[in-house]
């Protein structure tokens, strides 16, 4: 299925945890937080929120700006 | 020593807050945030960049235990800002946040009515607030009123160097202030931070002066010397004269007697 | 959390020896402190080591403060007495239930009568007296006479008994700018001991009431002690406490100091602890260099010549031409006035006075209200 994650329309399997989303893209020992269609979605929701076709992810994190 | 910075409940020993903005490495910046003796960093948060992920800075601050405070930069609107706020606090697990709020794209200006508008949300939402906002006496008591946790008045456009161009009303905002004053923006040179706290700021936030020096390292040290040195000043009170001048002539006759 | 709480932390005692120890030294470094004076500070001002070596320089001090912050503009106030009638049984006043004669309530009627002599003398800031009555001149006797008495004034204080923060919002729909409430003193056990019966003997209540009003968002609260009640050191740095607590909490909120020097009234009382001419010259310096924005009144209770003096040094409003008694602006000596005024010279003698030397009397007061009640 198809998915937009941070601006770019990306191709992902089937019934996908955002868990495992952010695991599959090696984020998941960084500092950051998840929202789907711009909602935030708690850390310790991420195993049971699966994704579906045609939602928007954005993954954020921490970068140095005053 | 005594005179220590509270900022929502925790104590600092340092009045310096970095920002992370303009630094070569997250190495140079960790060594020049040990040299200012600096506790507590600003930083950004934006969507991860798909492409590079080498924008690593957070972990040699936690590392020295430097307090964080994630700030909203980027944000046109309270509603971005809130958002921004969320996310830091989601990834972080901090509950400080820096509101700023500028839609101006050429003096990076904050709105104040955004910025009071996004305040009182994240206020009620339990976060520790410290809004980025112009020298503007009235907005810190409105900001006060709703429970920020500090105001972060400019003493001129961000990276603009030119030193406290509000002082007076930087001076009424520290006289009637009873959260901690944190003067933001503008700072170029450490006699400007000298000056800040001789005059009763609380604390300082310095990026581009440091970032942008010929040696960062050098200037880092030199701002940590100019915070003792304004600090102490204000401690120790600064002088004043007093003015003379005549009185009439009923009142000198009847100061005579009352002066026996 | 109120001033309640910071009186009941104080030993109000302790400021007399407090003011008593106040060095030389003491008072050059409040006199050229840049940032906010402290308690500490104005006990200094109000020693008698002040007096002797200080008292010249905090005169042209506090006249320098004064013209820079308030110009040469004195506004004019004229008090209205309501009634005469009071439940309250204080040792020091006319008013007191204990004294024996004639109590009168005004009826709207004769207010607009006294408005309209008041009027005739050039006054559109009329202040609001009244003994302390609940029964008869209570709220809902204020809520009919305030309506009356705005078609006359454009700025209307009050000196009643205290209200409620919601008395206080509904009259400030009505008009109300200005209350004040004075403590006369912050000694709890000494105040018991001089308000025997009545409300007033709730010391409490009386000492929340600048709280409430702030709450209730009253433009300007009038704060002070009676002078000579009790140890005018002890009340003085208490009322200067008070300040700093007003500041601090209420930043809407205007501030005016009322200096009364106990006068003698109906009753007999004698101050204990007399306040001579030159310590009320330095309090007032000490008050306006202690807050620069403070307004501080003066009452036709002072002398003509000592008033004439001391205007310019830190005062910013006055009253002239003033009767103490209810209804004595239309029918003059038929009641009982609550003290004697001292200065019998009449408003215009009063005016050309201030103006010979320099100063506008400010008639014209606006109103700090832009919304209130049509009736």
């Amino acid at each position: 299925m198809k998915i937009n994650y941070n601006g770019t329309t990306i191709e992902v399997k089937d019934n996908l945890s955002l868990h495992s989303f952010v695991t599959e893209l090696q984020l998941e020992s960084r500092t950051i937080a998840a929202a789907v269609n711009e909602e935030i979605v708690p850390k310790k929701n991420w195993e049971n929120f699966f994704l579906q076709e045609g939602m928007t992810v954005d993954i954020f994190n921490l970068v140095a700006g005053g | 020593m005594t005179d220590k910075l509270t900022l929502a409940g925790k104590s600092f020993d340092s009045r310096l807050i970095i920002g992370t903005g303009k630094y070569a490495s997250g190495e140079i910046l960790a060594k020049a945030c040990k040299e200012s003796g600096a506790q507590i960093a600003t930083m950004a948060v934006k969507r991860i960049d798909t492409q590079d992920h080498t924008d690593e800075i957070i972990s040699p601050l936690l590392d020295m235990g430097i307090q964080l405070m994630p700030n909203t930069s980027g944000a046109k609107n309270a509603k971005e800002a809130i958002f921004a706020a969320q996310l830091a606090r989601e990834a972080l697990e901090v509950d400080w946040i820096k509101v700023e709020v500028h839609p101006d794209v050429k003096y990076l200006l904050p709105d104040p009515i955004e910025t009071f508008k996004a305040c009182e949300v994240l206020c009620k939402e339990g976060f520790k607030v410290f809004p980025y906002i112009n020298a503007d006496p009235v907005l810190c008591k409105r900001l006060e009123d709703i429970g920020v946790s500090a105001v972060m008045p400019l003493g001129s456009p961000i990276g603009s160097a030119r030193g406290l161009d509000t002082l007076s009303m930087l001076k009424i905002i520290i006289r009637e202030s009873h959260v901690p004053v944190i003067i933001d923006a503008g700072i170029g040179a450490p006699s400007d931070a000298v000056k800040a706290f001789e005059i009763g700021a609380d604390a300082c936030m310095i990026n581009t002066a440091i970032a942008a020096a010929g040696d960062q390292l050098k200037m880092a040290r030199a701002f940590n010397l100019a915070q003792e040195a304004g600090r102490m000043a204000y401690k120790a009170g600064l002088a004043d004269k007093i003015e003379t001048s005549r009185a009439t002539s009923p009142m000198e006759a009847f100061l005579k007697e009352a002066m026996k | 959390m109120s001033f309640y709480d910071v009186i009941e932390k104080t030993d109000i005692d302790k400021f007399i020896n407090l003011v008593d120890s106040q060095k030389d030294t003491d008072v050059e470094k409040a006199l050229s402190k840049k940032e906010p004076l402290g308690v500490d500070d104005f006990a200094a001002l109000i020693s008698e080591n002040a007096r002797k070596h200080y008292l010249k320089d905090m005169v042209n001090i506090s006249t320098q403060l004064t013209r820079r912050r308030f110009g040469r503009c004195v506004n004019m106030y004229l008090p209205l007495y309501l009634t005469n009638l009071c439940s309250n049984k204080c040792v020091y006043c006319g008013f007191s239930v204990m004294n024996k004669f004639k109590r009168v309530v005004l009826n709207l009627s004769q207010i607009e009568e006294e408005c309209q002599a008041i009027s005739k003398m050039g006054y559109k800031n009329i202040l609001l007296v009244s003994g302390e009555s609940e029964r008869r001149a209570g709220i809902d006797y204020f809520k009919q006479v305030l309506p009356v008495v705005k078609k006359y004034a454009t700025y209307l204080q009050m000196e009643v008994q205290p209200l409620s923060v919601d008395d206080y919002v509904q009259l400030k729909e009505l008009g109300l700018d200005a209350v004040s409430v004075y403590q006369e003193t912050y000694h709890k056990e000494y105040y018991s001991k001089v308000h025997l019966g009545g409300r007033k003997a709730d010391y409490r209540w009386r000492l929340e009431t600048p709280d409430r009003l702030g709450m209730a968002e009253i433009d300007k609260v009038g704060i002070g002690s009676l002078l000579g009640l009790y140890d005018w050191r002890a009340d003085l740095c208490a009322t200067a406490l008070h300040i700093l607590y007003m500041r601090e909490h209420y930043w809407k909120t205007n501030l005016s100091v009322s200096f009364p020097r106990l006068r003698p009234a109906a009753g007999g009382f004698e101050p204990k602890l007399p306040v001579s001419d030159a310590k009320l010259l330095q309090i007032i310096c000490a008050l306006r260099i202690f807050d620069n924005e403070l307004d501080l009144t003066l009452s036709t209770r002072e002398s003509a010549s000592f008033r004439d003096l001391i205007l310019p040094v830190g005062i910013t409003a006055i009253s002239a031409g003033s009767s103490t008694e209810p209804g004595g602006y239309a029918h003059k000596g038929e009641n009982l006035e609550q003290w004697t005024v001292n200065d019998n010279r009449t408003v215009d003698e009063v005016v050309s006075a201030m103006e010979s030397s320099g100063f506008e009397a400010v008639f014209q007061n606006a109103s700090t209200t832009f919304f209130s009640a049509v009736r």
